[in-house]
């Protein structure tokens, strides 16, 4: 059985897919490109949460449960109008992924961070990160957003504090092994 | 930003096939939600319904093809949704429908996906597309079959799925 990720797209089929993907902003940071996922990037995205690394966010995952959660990620840009993106660095490898998430049962838009292993402790995820908190706080009138993330990840706790993130402690988490972070407007670091 | 204009529209003689946006799914949720669901797994939680109907949106941008929302083109109401779906587990692009329940009857599928078929030739070039239909749910194989389509011995999603090809040739 062919998987939806390994098709060949045909030229019909990218072109459309790039006129639908027009729509998503690019950011530009000092040594990063915040950009519309491709259908490429998933390579990327299932190597990242189909390995130990994705632990903290309820994996390891299957390919198939990578796949869908990668197209779910990126809907939210036709749905709401912000979402996931490829985070690119040098002459375009992909570093990772940020994200500005919303699910049902979430209470407000989530900021997210997924790099790969290759791209960490360079301050990549922070850069991309506070460009997405930027923007997102720029555009859409939200106050605020909020990060969730694993007790357990002290990484990611460092990153969201730098973020300017708040823990609070009492705050509603869908996963009792959870930190809840949360992130004002203009409150930034 | 501002919006998805540049995006794929279809207008057919009573419909206007558009992008889906987050209102859209309300009505799939209330599908989902129904014993009409039951051929499509259902019924479904809310979250179950957003795991599917965000993931079939989500292949827009990174495959070039999804599910377009139909409204009536003369009163901008919600009709249901048709198009090409690859989810997990699927062989191939797959040919679906969806019509919300006083939207049946009328042949709205039917305009919508022959809508489609043509679309998917144009744009993709494809020779052939199938639907993927439970063998218990009698009006959409019906809908499949009136539609011109065939009964093919090949993969669907589901082991006992009843696969109904389609061939685009000649729709380009």
């Amino acid at each position: 059985m062919t998987s939806p990720w390994a098709h060949q797209l045909t030229a019909g089929s990218a072109a459309q897919a790039a006129r639908v993907a027009a729509a998503v902003p690019v950011l530009a940071t000092p040594r990063l490109t915040l950009r519309a996922p491709v259908l490429a990037d998933f390579a990327a995205w299932a190597e990242i949460v189909c390995s130990d690394r994705g632990v903290h966010i309820g994996g390891p995952f299957t390919m198939d449960e990578a796949w869908d959660d990668f197209c779910r990620a990126v809907a939210v840009w036709m749905l709401r109008g912000h979402g996931l993106w490829t985070v690119t660095a040098g002459e375009g490898e992909v570093a990772g992924f940020v994200l500005v998430g919303f699910e049902p049962g979430d209470a407000e838009p989530e900021l997210g961070f997924l790099f790969r292993e290759a791209y960490e402790g360079r301050g990549m995820a922070f850069e991309a990160a506070a460009a997405a908190r930027d923007w997102f706080f720029a555009t859409s009138g939200y106050k605020t957003a909020v990060s969730f993330t694993d007790r357990a990840n002290h990484r990611s706790h460092r990153l969201c504090e730098r973020l300017g993130g708040v823990v609070e402690p009492t705050a509603p988490v869908q996963d009792a092994n959870d930190r809840f972070y949360r992130y004002h407007a203009g409150g930034a670091a | 930003m501002t919006g998805l204009t540049s995006a794929p529209e279809i207008l057919t003689e009573r419909l206007r096939l558009r992008m889906p946006v987050m209102s859209d799914f309300a009505h799939r949720q209330a599908f989902y939600a129904s014993p009409r669901s039951v051929w499509e797994g259902g019924p479904l939680s809310t979250r179950q319904a957003w795991q599917i109907f965000a993931s079939e949106v989500g292949q827009w941008p990174l495959m070039g093809f999804g599910p377009f929302s139909m409204d009536d083109k003369a009163t901008g109401a919600y009709l249901g949704e048709v198009g090409v779906y690859q989810p997990m587990g699927y062989p191939e692009p797959e040919l679906g429908w969806f019509v919300v329940d006083g939207a049946e009857g009328k042949g709205i599928a039917t305009e919508g996906a022959r809508a489609v078929m043509v679309w998917a030739a144009k744009t993709f070039g494809l020779d052939h597309i199938d639907n993927y239909i439970d063998p218990g749910n009698a009006r959409s194989i019906a809908l499949g079959l009136r539609l011109g389509g065939v009964i093919v011995d090949a993969p669907g999603d589901d082991p006992t799925d009843v696969v109904i090809r389609h061939d685009l040739r000649g729709m380009a």
